[in-house]
């Protein structure tokens, strides 16, 4: 039964399973076996037959050449979920599914072209146990090396997913989630590091987010994380925290930026503010609260502006003499299957190694969508089709 | 065999999945059907599975098919055990040389039974050709062109490329442009505009 052997065999069915949340009762019924062949066979002590393939594929709403085609990527990122507390169990679920089946259809697909994700990992900071105060240092220092390293020494950061992706090879995804869920960070040593951000939030929370896991990645990088809008008081939370505020709104700059703007007047205003929040691409409140940790102005001003009337996206339009941004990325915010994975489907489409059916059965696509999209691509690659390149 | 020959014959076809959908978005496949009497379309558990799993599509694919099969207009057909092996080899194995659940079993169950398949996915036809060269497979613009006359050929191929996006391969264009004429060509998304 092609090239795998049964031990492969087994270890994916009992992932598919897993993933199922089907148990091995369940399994063993549906294929009219007792549950210790199924064990049997997802240890590959036994080997399974087509027919009862056919029909573990259908209960785990896969397909047998899913499973099984050599180039189809085992990933489980769920059990490490099952523990959080703080959000429903089935939007919990629903995201990491998300995430894995996003990362598994890349992956694949860039084994099957011969593609390799170029990754530009910087050195892991493994946190020791140390003090708050401590940890606000070890996450400024390296939040401000990693700006260097990524020549942003002296800039606001405009344009994270490039950061994240196109720079360090993080794999992102923007997508909606249900909940109370902002975003998923998750890395193993096939995958690398992956991040699923939600794109329901406003772009500022998104991009909080994306940096916020960013910190994680840089200190905690084996794990599987997932963060919420409520504070989580933790270490490695405190330390993603600082490193997120350090990240986007170092303090050189904000210091800077904040006397420039604010010359020659005796009060802080809510323009001030807004255009302080404009330039460091970050909320209102993010800009506010970093003023008044780095001692720029009184404690409490984020507290008084609530209270007396806050500072609206109205007066924000007023003053910037625009709408507030929406999306970090107008294309992937509102797109199903992000913009790299088309392509590479498309690619693969093409070169005759995926077929339309094989295809939508990956990016969990109707034939009708996964028609649409290589209909698109097609049409857009015929009317730019003058450069080749010379590979 | 040319296509007058056909319509003397009783054939028995497979249908992939890409066939109902283009048969689907025509409008009037209970009429084509009823021209293809007294053949008959066969469709595999595995085919009908993939159109059930994607039934949340507004098309209706699952819906009608499902009610040309509850009419007797179409026949639900499981694998043979002597057409496991076939599909064996087609769904396992590298992407390259593989097919998906239901592109597989259509052709396993056609080499298994020695009948015609109705396949337009390229690689599937590829596949067809490099490894069961004795296989006949037909196009669904081949079937439209079997069994139905000039305008309703037009019809059909017109509403399929437009409403379900029917694959055509380049090498058919020339006879495309004699069905769906040149401005239709030119204006439809679907069609490579490439040189």
């Amino acid at each position: 039964m092609n090239n795998l052997s049964e031990k492969e065999i087994g270890e994916r069915l009992r992932i598919a399973r897993e993933n199922a949340q089907i148990t091995q009762n369940v399994s063993a019924q549906e294929i009219g076996v007792a549950r210790t062949t199924i064990v049997a066979i997802e240890q590959g002590l036994r080997k399974i037959r087509i027919d009862e393939l056919q029909k573990l594929a259908s209960l785990y709403k896969t397909t047998v050449n899913a499973l099984l085609r050599a180039e189809a990527v085992t990933i489980n990122i769920s059990p490490s979920f099952r523990k959080s507390k703080n959000a429903n169990i089935e939007d919990v679920c629903e995201a990491v599914k998300l995430l894995e089946n996003l990362v598994r259809a890349e992956v694949e697909l860039e084994n099957a072209l011969g593609v390799k994700k170029r990754t530009n990992y910087p050195m892991e900071e493994r946190i020791i146990p140390t003090s708050k105060s401590s940890l606000k240092r070890l996450a400024e220092t390296t939040a401000e090396s990693l700006r260097n390293t990524l020549g942003l020494s002296s800039s606001p950061v405009l344009d994270i997913l490039s950061i994240l992706d196109a720079n360090l090879g993080i794999r992102v995804y923007l997508r909606p989630i249900k909940g109370n869920i902002s975003g998923i960070y998750a890395y193993n040593s096939a995958i690398g590091a992956c991040m699923l951000i939600n794109s329901n939030h406003p772009a500022k929370r998104q991009r909080l987010t994306g940096i916020h896991e960013l910190g994680h990645f840089m200190s905690n990088r084996d794990s599987q994380h997932i963060i919420y809008k409520e504070i989580d008081s933790s270490k490695l939370e405190n330390y993603a925290d600082f490193f997120c505020r350090a990240f986007l709104m170092p303090e050189g700059l904000v210091t800077k930026k904040f006397l420039e703007i604010t010359e020659g007047q005796s009060h802080l205003t809510r323009r001030h503010i807004i255009l302080l929040a404009d330039f460091f691409k970050v909320s209102r409140e993010a800009i506010t609260k970093r003023l008044e940790e780095l001692l720029l102005v009184k404690k409490g001003i984020w507290d008084w502006f609530q209270n007396n009337g806050g500072i609206t996206d109205h007066q924000e339009e007023i003053v910037l003499g625009k709408k507030p941004e929406r999306y970090l990325d107008e294309i992937a915010s509102t797109d199903k299957i992000p913009p790299r994975i088309l392509l590479l489907a498309y690619q693969a489409w093409k070169n005759d190694l995926y077929s339309e059916g094989q295809l939508a059965n990956l990016l969990i696509l109707s034939r009708h969508e996964m028609r649409e999209i290589l209909c698109n691509l097609e049409s857009e690659e015929n009317s730019n089709d003058l450069f080749r390149f010379p590979r | 065999m040319t296509y007058s020959d056909f319509l003397a014959n009783t054939s028995t076809y497979v249908a992939d999945t890409s066939f109902l959908i283009n048969l689907n978005a025509t409008s009037f496949s209970l009429e084509i059907i009823d021209k293809m009497k007294p053949s008959t379309i066969i469709i595999t558990q595995q085919v009908y599975d993939e159109l059930k799993n994607g039934q949340n599509s507004k098309y209706g694919d699952f819906d009608k098919i499902n009610e040309f099969i509850s009419k007797g207009f179409m026949k639900l057909q499981p694998l043979r055990s002597s057409a496991l092996n076939i599909y064996e080899n087609i769904v396992l194995g590298t992407a390259k040389y593989s097919l998906d659940d239901g592109e597989a079993s259509v052709i396993a169950c056609a080499v298994d039974l020695k009948i015609y398949a109705i396949i337009d996915e390229k690689k599937a036809t590829r596949i067809c050709r490099e490894q069961y060269p004795d296989l006949k497979t037909f196009h669904t613009l081949d079937i439209f062109k079997i069994y139905l006359n000039k305008p309703l050929i037009q019809n059909a191929t017109q509403n399929a490329l437009k409403g379900a996006r029917m694959y055509i391969p380049k090498s058919r264009y020339d006879e495309l442009k004699e069905i769906v004429g040149n401005n239709f060509m030119e204006e439809c998304s679907c069609i490579s505009h490439s040189n």
